[in-house]
């Protein structure tokens, strides 16, 4: 018995999945780049739970992480990079795909 | 993660139109005019004309009040706005208020010229490519047809006069629904700056 759709769902891409970042890149997709302070505040994160989920999006070249000072006091800019917007859009295009063809399965019968 | 949850959409939008969700941003600017209202404001504040002073009173506080959101909130650099810019918008107005308000008194219309011209600025700029602001676009409808209210014999100082409180008074509504609808998004923990 083959239950694709439900299959397709367990190789979705965790990088972009985990339900925090998906929340971070949406919010980036929509605007050129956002501080810290606003991620933080948008996702209730911790500050390490923040940092260590852009440090991730970073390693996979989702995000650009861009570290600065406004006089003293440190500002961290965070930027959709390309290849995260085009993984970020492949991800909702699997997703709804996949709940389309969920929605039409049935099992098969031996 | 917060435990509240929202659609992907409304994320996306808050991004998208951050400044525009500040909805405190606009109450100087609603105050100012609301008061312009008031049969017993004078026209003249140490030989200053009162708009002139409530616009400066409106800007000051749009910034100033921006200025407290990004200090809490953080700061988010906006796409390019893919309609007309806010700046051009307030040049444009700024050159077409005092025409309108001439033909106003000079010319005494049938219609409120001024309130008309406001009322389609806000009808236009409610209506931008990303998303129709509801509660912008129903008050500019209503000063719309507040506008004709001299073609049924009110007298045009007084219709202005209602005309400003009434504007003024939306305005702090809108605001407030904004600023409420702008707080839901964000967990009561309290963030602190990096």
């Amino acid at each position: 018995m083959s239950n694709q759709p439900f299959e397709q769902l367990a190789t979705l891409d965790r990088l972009v999945h985990e339900p925090a970042r998906l929340s971070i890149l949406t919010a980036l997709s929509a605007c050129k780049s956002a501080e810290f302070l606003f991620l933080q505040r948008l996702t209730g994160l911790s500050k390490g739970n923040l940092s260590s989920h852009l440090a991730k999006l970073e390693e996979g070249g989702l995000v650009i992480i861009d570290k600065g000072f406004d006089g003293k006091i440190p500002k961290t800019k965070i930027a959709l990079s390309a290849e995260g917007r085009k993984q970020l859009e492949h991800h909702w295009n699997d997703l709804e795909r996949i709940r389309k063809e969920a929605t039409k399965w049935k099992p098969e019968k031996d | 993660m917060t435990n509240k949850s929202f659609a992907i959409d409304d994320i996306h939008d808050l991004a998208a139109n951050y400044s525009d969700r500040q909805g405190l941003r606009i109450v100087p600017m609603a105050l100012a005019v609301m008061v312009q209202g008031f049969p017993q404001i004078p026209s003249l504040i140490f030989g200053i004309d009162t708009m002139l002073v409530a616009l400066a009173v409106g800007l000051g506080g749009y910034y100033l009040i921006g200025r407290y959101y990004e200090h809490r909130f953080g700061k988010v650099e906006e796409l390019p706005y893919d309609g007309i810019p806010l700046s051009l918008q307030l040049l444009l107005i700024g050159i077409c208020i005092p025409i309108a308000l001439a033909i106003d008194i000079g010319a005494h219309p049938p219609v409120f010229v001024s309130g008309l011209l406001i009322a389609t600025w806000l009808i236009v700029t409610a209506w931008p490519s990303r998303r129709i602001r509801g509660e912008y676009l129903s008050i500019g409808l209503v000063l719309a047809l507040f506008s004709f209210s001299p073609l049924v014999g009110i007298p045009m100082p007084d219709v202005a006069r209602a005309y400003g409180f009434w504007f003024g008074a939306m305005l702090l509504l809108a605001a407030v629904r904004d600023h409420i609808a702008f707080m839901r998004f964000f967990p009561a923990l309290e963030g602190q700056r990096e």
